[in-house]
């Protein structure tokens, strides 16, 4: 829970995903300024749907803690999934997003098969494995893939609409994304969602409270690498081309520095953290990209200063500004109704956050 | 068949490497518990060292200051960074060691960038021909390095002071503190040594890899799945798994595709892993607290 999702529950008196939504509010208009300015869109653009898939990979890593550094190899099942499909079979837009996620789905639950009975590094190295393993086989399945050269693919169209333009692409992604991510906050906090941070506290503990620890990890897998397909998805018609070099190892890296940098679910409660690392993510990748290494220089520094010291990560600053933005609002407000402060209790809030936040550290 | 045994041959080099970075990973993994994901950019960066400094000051001097290196970069990266989470859950010194690769892995590609350097043969370039095979030194070197570093490390695990202390540090840090052994240095030690061999591995295998940023990195999937294979933690099983998939990734190349090895290898983990968790030799994992 997070200042401003606290606020967002004082002023509707519910939970929406504000943290998530408000972010998503600030991109576009971050877009919308942007424009006219194709390689700083460009930018946005990667950030978000990388957004998408680096929220994923939170569920598993932050929220369900299962280490992964297999990401790319299922980013890249959900772009090939629609490029291949683009090119025997024209789908409609929406149909098409749903085949992506659950062809990835199925590649999560065979990944999820091979690695879900082993613990700890062995589960960390098998997923290394098929992040490896996947651009591999698209090298070698040429005749499906397109090889080394890769598959080209049209901009997504829905009915007469075609979002050819770098600012209606966007907009798309955006807009696929804002709900994926709603959809995603909405189960963490159902009994599924406690269920699955409780495995990841303790496994012998959820247990005994009746959590089907094993399906539950499969069902993890299964939800965080169908929404991963749909920004496979995404990615496929944002870059006009789904080849091998776009899903290497060290995307798989850049992920989960992304994930760690922007704030995991390990150390809060909501999927924004994640959509800040990969706008950082998006950003320095394409700043750097003519400096050979600095990319990766600056996240491992980055990663590391964030799991040693600084653990909150990048999203704890945005929270705080935010916070600060909306207090100055509703004093403001306050001041103009001339009623008192409604008393709140953080109590409720605070206890259950600093007993994640021990057995977390534990 | 005469094709095939020469694959063989030829993958016994490569075999060694492995066997020599999953030794160093080993004896890390057995002294403080962490996986070290950063291995190969360690290994990296001694043979970058060992390559500047040949060029400017030759052989010998080479040799003493990459040793050096290695052993203070081992050793200081335990004391600076890994032992602030050796408290933390699992994971976290996990994503440190992963923060560790991609930071190393930049930092050579600024300083030294992407293209290969040179770097000398340690045996010279001798061909060795015999019945229609052939070998080169720098291979045979490799193979004796190999075999002869895990006998060495063997041996000061099994009957030495040093070695018996380093066991029990693995099986109970705090336990072996309480008996006066001085767990964090011997910690710091493991590290120091571990990094040690990894950057002999890579300053003889260079020439045949070619030296980038990032020559060792699936030389490390490669040594991580050995090992694992032949039983994580078993200095013997570590030897036997690395030749094996030596062997399995040089036929795989041989026979379909260089880009399939890794498919190929890791597809043969995952079966070892089920058939049997703890490896071919292996024991029984215990839980560490």
């Amino acid at each position: 829970m997070t200042r401003l999702a606290r606020f967002g529950r004082q002023i509707n008196g519910s939970v929406a995903s504000i943290d998530v939504l408000a972010l998503l509010i600030v991109l576009f208009v971050v877009g919308w300024l942007l424009r006219a300015n194709v390689s700083s869109l460009a930018i946005v653009s990667t950030g978000v749907i990388y957004g998408l898939a680096v929220a994923s990979l939170d569920l598993l890593v932050g929220y369900a803690g299962q280490l992964s550094v297999g990401q790319a190899g299922l980013f890249a099942v959900g772009a090939y999934a629609t490029a291949i499909s683009e090119h025997h079979f024209a789908l409609p837009l929406p149909v098409e997003l749903l085949f992506a996620g659950a062809v990835t789905a199925l590649a999560g639950l065979i990944l999820g098969a091979a690695s879900l009975r082993l613990k700890g590094h062995y589960f960390t190295l098998v997923t290394l494995g098929f992040g490896l393993a996947v651009p591999q086989l698209a090298l070698n399945l040429s005749g499906l893939t397109g090889g080394y050269t890769g598959l080209e693919t049209l901009p997504a169209q829905l009915g007469g609409l075609s979002f050819a333009t770098p600012w209606a692409d966007y907009n798309f992604s955006l807009v696929i994304v804002a709900g994926c991510l709603v959809i995603l906050e909405r189960l963490l906090r159902t009994s599924s969602g406690r269920a699955i941070m409780s495995v990841r506290d303790s496994e012998l503990a959820s247990a005994a409270y009746g959590v089907n620890v094993f399906s539950t990890k499969i069902r993890v897998f299964l939800i965080s690498s169908f929404f991963t397909g749909i920004a496979g998805d995404l990615f496929a018609h944002f870059n006009n081309l789904v080849s091998p070099s776009s899903f290497g190892f060290t995307i798989s890296l850049f992920f989960l520095a992304a994930v760690v940098v922007g704030g995991s679910g390990a150390r809060r409660t909501t999927l924004a953290g994640s959509l800040v690392g990969a706008l950082a993510l998006a950003y320095l990748q394409q700043r750097t990209a003519s400096l050979g290494g600095v990319s990766e220089f600056v996240l491992g520094v980055a990663v590391i200063a964030v799991a040693l010291l600084f653990k909150a990560g990048l999203w704890s600053l945005v929270d705080l500004a935010g916070s600060g933005v909306m207090h100055a609002v509703r004093s403001f407000r306050r001041r103009g109704r001339g009623s008192p402060a409604p008393a709140t209790s953080d109590l409720a809030i605070a206890l259950p956050l600093s007993r994640t936040e021990k057995s977390s550290n534990a | 068949m005469k094709e095939f045994l020469q694959l063989v041959l030829s993958s016994l080099s490569f075999g060694s490497v492995y066997a020599i970075t999953a030794l160093g990973m080993v004896i890390v993994f057995k002294a403080s518990g962490v996986v070290n994901f950063a291995y190969g950019s360690y290994g990296t960066l001694i043979a970058m060292v060992f390559a500047t400094v040949y060029a400017r000051l030759g052989g010998v001097l080479a040799w003493i200051i990459c040793i050096a290196a290695a052993l203070v970069a081992g050793s200081g990266s335990e004391r600076l960074l890994l032992r602030r989470a050796e408290r933390s859950r699992w994971d976290v010194p996990l994503v440190v060691t992963l923060g560790l690769f991609l930071g190393l892995e930049g930092l050579m590609g600024m300083i030294w960038g992407y293209y290969p350097r040179h770097i000398p043969q340690a045996a010279g370039a001798h061909v060795y021909k015999f019945g229609g095979y052939t070998t080169t030194s720098n291979e045979l070197l490799l193979i004796g390095a190999a075999v002869g570093i895990t006998v060495l490390v063997g041996l000061v695990y099994e009957k030495t002071f040093l070695g018996a202390g380093m066991r029990a540090v693995a099986a109970d840090r705090d336990t072996a503190a309480l008996m006066g052994i001085p767990s964090r240095r011997f910690i710091a030690g493991a590290w120091a040594v571990g990094i040690a061999i990894t950057g002999v591995g890579a300053v003889l295998a260079a020439p045949m890899l070619g030296l980038t940023p990032t020559m060792l990195d699936n030389v490390v999937l490669f040594a991580f799945a050995g090992s694992v294979i032949g039983g994580f933690g078993s200095l013997l099983g570590c030897l036997a798994g690395s030749f094996i998939v030596g062997i399995v990734s040089n036929l795989t190349a041989g026979y379909a595709s260089a880009d399939l090895q890794l498919t190929i290898v890791f597809g043969l983990l995952v079966a070892v892993l089920y058939v049997r968790p703890a490896g071919i030799f292996g024991k029984k994992e215990f839980v560490r607290g």
